[in-house]
């Protein structure tokens, strides 16, 4: 496949999208998961509950890939 | 099926001389929740039986856990006097008791002795006379070490004075004595230097070290004598009286059961009062067993009040860990619809998506059989164990229809070529909207049981609310595919486009809890798109390890041992993440973008008085 600007630009997009989400969903996922292991350290029990909260930044990463695939289908990436 | 099952109130009033064959009954028959009545008249006071009982039991329980498990005899229940007489007057119950302590005695004893003679056989020949050790004039420290450790102790010494040192060198270690002169202490210089302090003060540390292991080893003899007979009388009377005594404590508890729970009934002069839970069906039969129980000397009324009833979930076995998991996050509310039946259905359809791939359904299938033999039938692991083993037959039926068999596509080589199927890479735009569409569906049907509760409990205008924000995305998901993917035509998209606009309009001049929800219409139904996310991941990782560590024989035996090796590591890896990853991102997508649109929780789970009988009967 010969690669254009435009679609190379539009794998960069695709790249920033998802990298934005990744790094969103880190940062929340680090104060989350630090709080969450000491309610666990004290409340061995709420391991389910805290796990619950850890995933919930996830969706941040999820709508960055979403835009990337949608960048890369309206480029013809894929 | 989305409901609890339907539960009354009730509240039984019979004669106080009736009131052990009523409690009994109820026990018996186990349907009851018994709560404490809110009525204002005088609380009975539990049984008086209930003290001696409770000591009788601590007695029998401690024997038993003494005695070796036996096959145990079922005993017919006694009456209460006649068992609280006999349980009083067994006496190998005494017995048993003594013994055990005799022994927990001599086993203590046996620790200072297996000590005393552990450092005697070290300071053997050190000519180390124990009783001279309380000097007032020298002070003495013994120790052990290693070659290393003692020429760190040289050093140390190097510049201390008035002491002298005596030691013994074997195989292992270098012991010793060192005396010196008080008021100066050499034992924290010698602790310093890392040595191994041997405390001369035991108990049973008498004479020189040689003198010591001698009566040490002669007493040891001595308790493991003593040890082995009281071992012997316990196992005899393990085989005399083990089903005895199991039904017994059985029986105690029962009793003591019945006992502590009169404490939260009412009385008058001559009746007493019982309230609680039962499911509507079984009023009957609760109606004909406390007649039997109190000769028809009784009466029973529903009661109405304001407390939330006890949830009751009628489910099948195979299913109970579904229940399991909703009552880790939270119990559902009698008074609300249960989801857990869709969760049920939605669960293993995101989970076998996620990770899709016949190998990996098998491989799991195979894990996490193991997991549920290996653990606790009641803990957290076996319970998610026995769902992962049901929705492994999902990702089995998603790895046939996506053509997956750990990364390889295999269905025209074992017959199954003419299915339909889907590819993870070739066909992302249709997957993204199938996963998209199913986030629609859940989040609108729970937009949907969300009004229908508050309906139940004439909330009107949030119900409104709620269906106003299910039109808003069903509508708003036609006029994104007209506008942007030109699915419908324009004029459809631009009517659907502003319909949706206003029904978000409407949410929020309905209902001031709804109004925050308002962009959850949009993410909530976007992030089901991770099932896709995953699901692809799942799959890339698994065709790349097929690509770099397939193994083939041209490649050598060596090398083909190897790479075989990799291939197995890697997929189990790739299938351990696959159905973590499943499992919190499947339970997820329920409980948070599902649940949050209509589910209460804080349920009180329905625990009926009763008692489950293993040594007795009735």
């Amino acid at each position: 496949m010969a690669i254009t600007l435009e679609t190379a630009i539009a794998a960069i997009g695709a790249g920033i999208a998802i990298a934005g989400g990744a790094i969103g969903t880190g940062s929340a996922q680090a104060a989350i998961g630090s709080a969450g292991l000491g309610m666990i350290a004290e409340k061995p029990e709420s391991m389910g509950t805290v796990l619950l909260f850890l995933v919930i930044p996830e969706t941040l990463l999820i709508f960055g890939f979403v835009v990337a695939i949608l960048i890369m289908l309206t480029a013809g990436i894929i | 099926m989305l409901s609890t099952e339907p539960m009354q109130k009730v509240r039984i009033i019979a004669l106080d001389r009736d009131m052990h064959g009523v409690v009994s009954a109820l026990q018996a028959i186990g349907i009851i929740d018994l709560r404490k009545s809110r009525i204002n008249i005088e609380d009975n006071k539990p049984s008086g039986h209930a003290s001696e009982l409770s000591e009788l039991l601590i007695k029998f329980e401690g024997a038993l856990r003494l005695l070796e498990k036996h096959e145990v005899k079922k005993q017919k229940h006694m009456e209460l006097e006649k068992l609280i007489n006999e349980a009083r007057a067994e006496s190998s119950v005494q017995r048993v008791y003594d013994l055990g302590n005799e022994r927990q005695l001599i086993q203590e004893e046996n620790a200072l002795l297996d000590y005393s003679i552990d450092s005697s056989e070290k300071l053997k020949g050190t000519g180390i006379n124990y009783d001279m050790v309380q000097s007032e004039r020298f002070g003495y420290f013994a120790f052990y070490t290693d070659g290393k450790g003692y020429s760190q102790l040289s050093k140390k010494l190097k510049n201390a004075k008035d002491y002298s040192i005596e030691t013994r060198k074997n195989d292992k270690h270098i012991s010793g004595v060192i005396v010196y002169a008080k008021p100066g202490s050499i034992s924290d210089v010698a602790k310093d230097a890392g040595v191994t302090e041997i405390d001369l003060h035991s108990r049973y540390m008498h004479g020189t070290a040689e003198e010591t292991l001698l009566s040490s080893r002669k007493k040891r003899a001595q308790n493991d004598k003593r040890i082995s007979e009281i071992n012997k009388e316990l196992h005899e009377i393990s085989g005399a009286k083990y089903s005895y005594l199991a039904s017994m404590t059985e029986m105690l508890d029962i009793e003591l059961q019945k006992a502590n729970v009169s404490g939260i009934f009412k009385k008058t002069d001559k009746t007493f009062l019982i309230e609680g839970w039962i499911a509507k069906k079984r009023y009957h039969e609760l109606d004909r067993i406390v007649g039997e129980a109190a000769k028809g000397r009784f009466y029973i009324e529903h009661v109405s009040d304001d407390e939330l009833a006890p949830t009751q979930i009628n489910r099948p076995k195979f299913l109970q860990p579904f229940d399991y998991l909703m009552n880790f996050y939270s119990t559902p509310r009698s008074d609300e619809i249960d989801p857990t039946w869709i969760f049920i259905i939605s669960f293993p359809i995101f989970y076998g998506l996620m990770v899709s791939d016949v190998g990996y359904g098998i491989l799991s299938l195979i894990v996490v059989s193991l997991i549920i033999m290996k653990t606790d039938p009641d803990g957290l692991l076996n319970n998610v164990a026995r769902i992962w083993r049901l929705t492994s037959i999902a990702i089995i039926f998603f790895g046939i229809f996506s053509n997956q068999y750990f990364g390889f596509q295999l269905n025209q080589y074992i017959g199954l070529g003419f299915l339909p199927t889907f590819n993870w890479l070739k066909n992302i735009t249709t997957i993204l909207v199938v996963t998209i569409l199913l986030g629609i569906i859940q989040v609108v049907t729970g937009l949907a049981i969300g009004a229908a509760n508050q309906h139940r409990h004439g909330h009107n205008k949030h119900a409104l609310a709620k269906l106003a924000s299910a039109g808003a995305i069903v509508l708003g998901a036609i006029a994104v595919s007209a506008i942007f993917f030109g699915q419908f035509n324009t004029t459809i998209g631009a009517a659907t486009g502003v319909a949706a606009i206003l029904l978000i309009l409407a949410t929020i001049g309905l209902s001031r809890e709804e109004a925050p929800e308002i962009t959850n219409l949009i993410t909530h139904p976007l992030s089901y798109a991770r099932i896709m996310g995953f699901g692809l991941g799942s799959v890339i990782i698994a065709m790349l390890i097929d690509q770099a560590f397939t193994p083939n024989l041209g490649m050598g035996i060596p090398l083909f041992i190897v790479y075989i090796i990799i291939f197995i590591l890697l997929h189990f890896f790739n299938m351990v993440l696959g159905i973590f990853e499943g499992m919190v991102q499947g339970v997820r997508l329920n409980f948070v973008e599902f649940f949050s649109k209509f589910y209460t929780g804080g349920g009180i789970r329905f625990r009926p008085f009763n008692y489950k009988r293993v040594y007795t009967k009735e």
